[in-house]
């Protein structure tokens, strides 16, 4: 029974990095090329305006 | 002693999937597209906009903002300096608590102005903060002036707001505003491009002359995505995506920073501004006392002027100096 101890550790650590690398692929896939519109659109919210200020408020 | 082992074992068993399950949710989080949460939480802050600090990722964004807060403190102050004129030519004879609120802006707007340019900003991240704590303190500031207006001399508001409103901007902030608005904008186009793996100086430059507007901008970066194969297209798109899944985790993480300590800060500054009004006044008393010095010593009526000009709690020098809070 000890021998087994090893190899489902094992069998643990490679779900562990299974589960991560899928996860990690599923964020690349969650951007496909049809999403390209919807991407450019936040780049260009990211941009600014030339008439972009601070505002502090009036003194009187 | 068998059961102990298959515990053992079935417990780590568990403490894996555990794991494997959190690890997988924790990625998910991060999935890019997830629009339903604002980074910016507005509902505990209004002083401060989204808008105000999506900008604050890089460090030409925090100059910016810096130099528009120097900008927008430099008009108040000398707004506020033309009110408390009009109050003393209207016989207001105490205006000292009116001095030290613009003294105080005064301090802010020097220290703003110490992160105008970007090669002084090696910490985006604490910039940032100071950006927003010094923003909500002039806000306070200026309310505490307008309210103290109000309270005081409501029967005078209107020539008081004629006063205020007959000072125009002055200096070139307006220019030095607009180029690094547009430095902003091509230093993000040109990320944008190096993820797409492509050097386009011509776009950038058009970018940083400002002969382009925003949606000009985006449609020349989507032409050329569009140039690049799929393969190329997809990981273009993935780190850009990637690059603004980071922004809005940074601008997330300084609202949450902000929020921490925020009081224990805006103490200490209130302390380093009245050690430094402090030392003002100290000066201030050194330069009346000469002044009587010369007085007495008979030296003309010339510097009998300055005094009481002084005392009147004025001042002509450019760097408000002479306002004299003590008074």
């Amino acid at each position: 029974m000890k021998n087994l101890i090893p190899v489902l550790l094992l069998i643990g650590l490679v779900l562990v990095a299974g589960c991560t690398q899928t996860s990690q692929q599923s964020s690349q896939d969650s951007v496909s090329l049809s999403d390209s519109d919807q991407v450019f659109d936040e780049f260009e919210s990211s941009l600014l305006e030339e008439s972009n200020d601070v505002e502090l408020g009036s003194l009187i | 002693m068998m059961k102990t082992s298959n515990a053992k074992i079935l417990s780590s068993i568990a403490m894996m999937l555990i794991l494997s399950v959190s690890l997988g949710f924790a990625e998910d989080n991060s999935t890019v597209f997830d629009n339903s949460t604002s980074t910016f939480d507005n509902s505990t802050d209004n002083n401060i906009t989204e808008e105000d600090v999506k900008v604050l990722d890089i460090p030409e964004g925090v100059s910016l903002r810096f130099l528009q807060l120097e900008r927008q403190l430099t008009l108040t102050i000398e707004r506020g300096d033309r009110v408390v004129a009009e109050l003393q030519s209207l016989g207001v004879s105490d205006v000292s608590e009116f001095n030290l609120l613009l003294d105080q802006l005064e301090i802010i707007r020097d220290e703003a102005a110490s992160y105008t340019n970007p090669a002084n900003i090696p910490d985006v991240s604490n910039a940032a903060v100071l950006f927003v704590d010094l923003k909500k303190e002039s806000i306070s500031l200026i309310a505490e002036f307008r309210n103290l207006v109000h309270t005081l001399h409501e029967n005078k508001i209107q020539r008081l707001k004629n006063a205020a409103d007959s000072v125009n901007e002055t200096g070139n902030y307006t220019v030095r505003i607009r180029n690094m608005i547009r430095s902003y904008n091509a230093n993000k186009v040109k990320n944008a491009l190096q993820n797409m793996g492509v050097d386009n100086e011509t776009l950038v430059n058009e970018i940083g002359n400002g002969t382009l507007i925003k949606n000009q901008i985006k449609n020349r970066i989507k032409n050329t995505f569009e140039s690049l194969n799929d393969s190329e297209g997809l990981k273009a798109l993935v780190r850009i995506q990637q690059r603004i899944t980071q922004n809005e985790v940074l601008i997330s993480s300084i609202n949450q920073t902000v929020r921490v300590n925020s009081a224990i800060r805006q103490n200490e500054r209130l302390q380093e501004r009245i050690e430094k009004i402090e030392e003002k006044v100290s000066s201030l008393r050194s330069s009346i006392n000469s002044l009587r010095d010369k007085v007495n010593q008979g030296r003309g009526s010339n510097v009998t002027g300055n005094i009481v000009k002084m005392n009147n709690g004025k001042s002509d020098s450019k760097s408000n100096n002479g306002r004299g809070s003590e008074e």
